[in-house]
């Protein structure tokens, strides 16, 4: 078990925007919901699970009206549905990190005082899931076609269902097309079989793939760019989740 | 059991990224050790299990519509 601090936070991406260098505070809050099962003669209330739950996530942090910041991310998108990726732990391999897919940021606020920057604050609906996931791969550059298999993670064990998460913080096509990201995953770190595939890249974003059936207990990236020529480059993430 | 009796439901590669068999090639590049998860996990099928689809007969109704005359 370890501590970690803000200076642990590798980043915040939405829908491959990082928004870390204009937030300040982070609340993601998962809740199941009870319902009030008291009865007439009970001494003590009775909340019981519905099995429903609900996810939220509130930031806080300053206004920035560049291009790819908080303004630009939060004005007037509250039904633009959103991936958000919290690598809270840091930006390494196996590290944690909570990602959600259809996050609307149902609130945006802008905090105007005097003597003060101006301050920006969202709070998300999640209408999708939040999803635990660990770092299969960093977020970092990746120029030509490669894999990651020689540094794969480890989860010593297979599991079954889960999901997968790409954000795309930056991307250079330099005359190519697209890229295409896959999860791959081993049992015995020897033979590497696709295990899910991300929708071709040619733009900043994100994307979260559901995964049905058995995750081996080694799992790494690879990426392959269409066409040929010129030195293209994507800055992406990817984290997976083990149901 | 040998790989060459089977092919690849999803792409598949060695620890290097080097291609060991693409979807619906044989296996016969992908070590003999990897075999048993590989088929356990339905990620190779033996070729016997592949039925090929018959050409239809001329003239039969799977064989589309004939020309007048």
């Amino acid at each position: 078990m370890a501590k970690y601090s803000s200076a642990n936070v590798a980043f915040f991406l939405h829908s491959g925007h990082d928004l870390l260098g204009v937030s300040t505070d982070l609340s993601d809050t998962v809740e199941g919901l009870t319902e009030d099962a008291t009865v007439l003669g009970a001494t003590w209330q009775t909340p019981l699970p519905t099995g429903t739950k609900r996810a939220e996530l509130t930031q806080a942090g300053y206004f920035d009206n560049a291009a790819d910041s908080s303004h630009h991310v939060f004005n007037e998108q509250q039904g633009t549905s959103r991936v958000v990726s919290l690598g809270y732990e840091g930006n390494t391999l196996g590290k944690n990190a909570t990602c959600y897919a259809g996050a609307y940021a149902s609130k945006y606020s802008r905090i105007v005082s005097k003597n003060q920057l101006h301050r920006a604050a969202a709070t998300y609906q999640i209408t999708g899931a939040s999803d635990e996931c660990v770092i299969i791969a960093p977020l970092a550059a990746r120029t030509t076609d490669g894999n990651t298999q020689t540094t794969p993670w480890d989860n010593a064990v297979l599991s079954t269902n889960g999901a997968g998460y790409l954000q795309v913080n930056a991307i250079t096509l330099s005359g190519r097309p697209s890229v295409v990201i896959r999860l791959r995953h081993s049992d015995d770190n020897s033979t590497y079989a696709d295990l899910a595939t991300f929708a071709a890249v040619s733009a900043i974003g994100a994307e979260r793939v559901a995964i049905t059936g058995t995750i081996n207990r080694y799992v790494a990236i690879a990426w392959a760019w269409g066409g040929s020529g010129g030195t293209p480059s994507v800055t992406a993430a990817v984290m997976l989740n083990r149901a | 059991m040998t790989g060459r009796d089977y092919f690849a439901t999803v792409q598949l590669s060695d620890r290097d990224g080097e291609l060991l068999a693409g979807v619906g090639e044989s296996c016969e590049l992908v070590p003999e050790s990897s075999l048993p998860w590989l088929i356990e996990q339905r990620l190779i099928r033996p070729f016997a299990d592949f039925t090929p689809i018959p050409d239809p007969e001329p003239g039969s109704p799977e064989d589309g519509p004939q020309e007048e005359g």
